[in-house]
């Protein structure tokens, strides 16, 4: 009984242990772009080629590192707390080589699916606002998010995609481009950015998103704009 | 007359006939030959409502543009009301939009997978799609 009580608390030590991360430093990016961690766990950076100095952006988490200038065969090694979003990084190689680094949220029952498909938006920004679409058959969440663009003098409107983890998913922001109104076109979609979405329940979340090429990141709470079945049917005693 | 009667009843059953608007029907939505375009509708019974965000370009081509509308449940063919936002900034909350008036449009499901749209903008502008879904659709019924 005593090894019992003994091994399941080695077992859950270990699950709970935290995890190094490492990420290879290219001359112009960083490999893997998208790092999942865990608060608690550490990154390493390795560089292959070029001088590097790692730095972080400005951040939610208040996560700040700046690593020494870093030449091929260096290696440097930070640990990551924060209570859930993204910290993006830069090298001073290159303003536009960035990664981000997704902090896990606090533990969360709620898991994504298709009780979330309706219009979300922040009410301190009436006006713009997001679509959500869970696609059952491919685990796959959609974001359609009617915005503007940062300068502020024009629409904008991304489409989103990528992978659900639990109650967050951290997806790849395409800007479809160059199209024409009602009329078959060529169109190109280059990458925006990236958005991490934390869902607390089918009702609200947060949102974290940044524009590497524009230099540009943010956050915002987004709220559930009309009910739909399925999330009344939970909410029913 | 028993002929006049097949005719009529042959003729009757070519018609398409156009599905109640429920939740199930609620996604993404284009017509297929003008991709990287398109409309994500969502049918609201609580509020007797459909929303929809228009998603496209500019008449004049290259720019983005997005409308939103919405319209009464009710009837088989959806009345809307387009609107067109203007002056906003991305996630700023000292620079919220105007939401002006940009036309009508008309939208009646076929089935879970067709649908047939109008509008009637600015300008003169107006244009048809035959829209069918980008996603499949779940818990949809065809009633």
């Amino acid at each position: 009984m005593r090894c019992l009580t003994f091994c399941a608390g080695l077992l859950l030590s270990l699950a709970l242990a935290a995890e190094q991360h490492v990420i290879t430093v290219h001359a112009n990016r960083f490999e893997p772009a998208v790092v999942n961690v865990q608060s608690g766990d550490t990154v390493q950076w390795q560089v292959t080629a070029g001088t590097h100095q790692i730095s972080t952006l400005d951040n939610a988490q208040q996560v700040s590192i700046t690593s020494p200038f870093l030449s091929p065969g260096d290696q440097y090694t930070a640990t990551i707390t924060g209570s859930g979003g993204e910290v993006y990084y830069a090298s001073s190689l290159d303003p536009n080589m960035q990664g981000a680094l997704v902090v896990a949220a606090p533990s969360n029952p709620f898991v994504i699916d298709q009780r979330i498909n309706a219009g979300y938006h922040n009410p301190a920004t009436s006006g713009q606002g997001l679509l959500f679409e869970y696609v059952p058959d491919s685990g796959v969440l959609i974001a359609y998010w009617f915005t503007f663009n940062q300068a502020g003098d024009a629409q904008q409107w991304f489409i989103a995609t990528g992978p659900v983890n639990g109650h967050q998913a951290t997806l790849t922001v395409l800007e479809p481009q160059g199209g024409q109104f009602n009329t078959a076109s060529a169109i190109e979609q280059p990458q925006w950015g990236e958005l991490t979405v934390v869902f607390d329940s089918c009702y609200r979340g947060r949102a974290y998103y940044n524009a590497a090429g524009e230099q540009h990141s943010g956050e915002f709470p987004f709220e559930r704009l009309y009910l739909a079945a399925p999330c009344e049917q939970e909410a029913t005693p | 007359m028993r002929k006049i009667v097949l005719l009529i009843a042959l003729f009757g059953s070519w018609q398409v006939l156009a599905i109640d608007a429920h939740p199930g029907l609620n996604g993404p939505w284009h017509q297929a030959d003008r991709s990287g375009q398109g409309l994500v509708i969502h049918v609201i019974p609580d509020s007797n409502q459909v929303f929809l965000a228009w998603f496209t370009y500019q008449p004049s081509g290259g720019e983005q543009m997005w409308l939103t509308a919405h319209g009464a449940l009710g009837s088989d063919t959806i009345e809307l009301t387009i609107y067109q936002a203007t002056d906003g900034q991305l996630n700023n909350p000292d620079q919220l939009p105007t939401n002006n008036p940009w036309g009508t449009g008309q939208l009646t499901f076929n089935d879970c997978l067709s649908a047939d749209f109008s509008y009637s903008g600015p300008n003169g502008l107006s244009g048809t799609m035959d829209l069918t879904r980008v996603t499949a659709p779940i818990n949809c019924s065809e009633v």
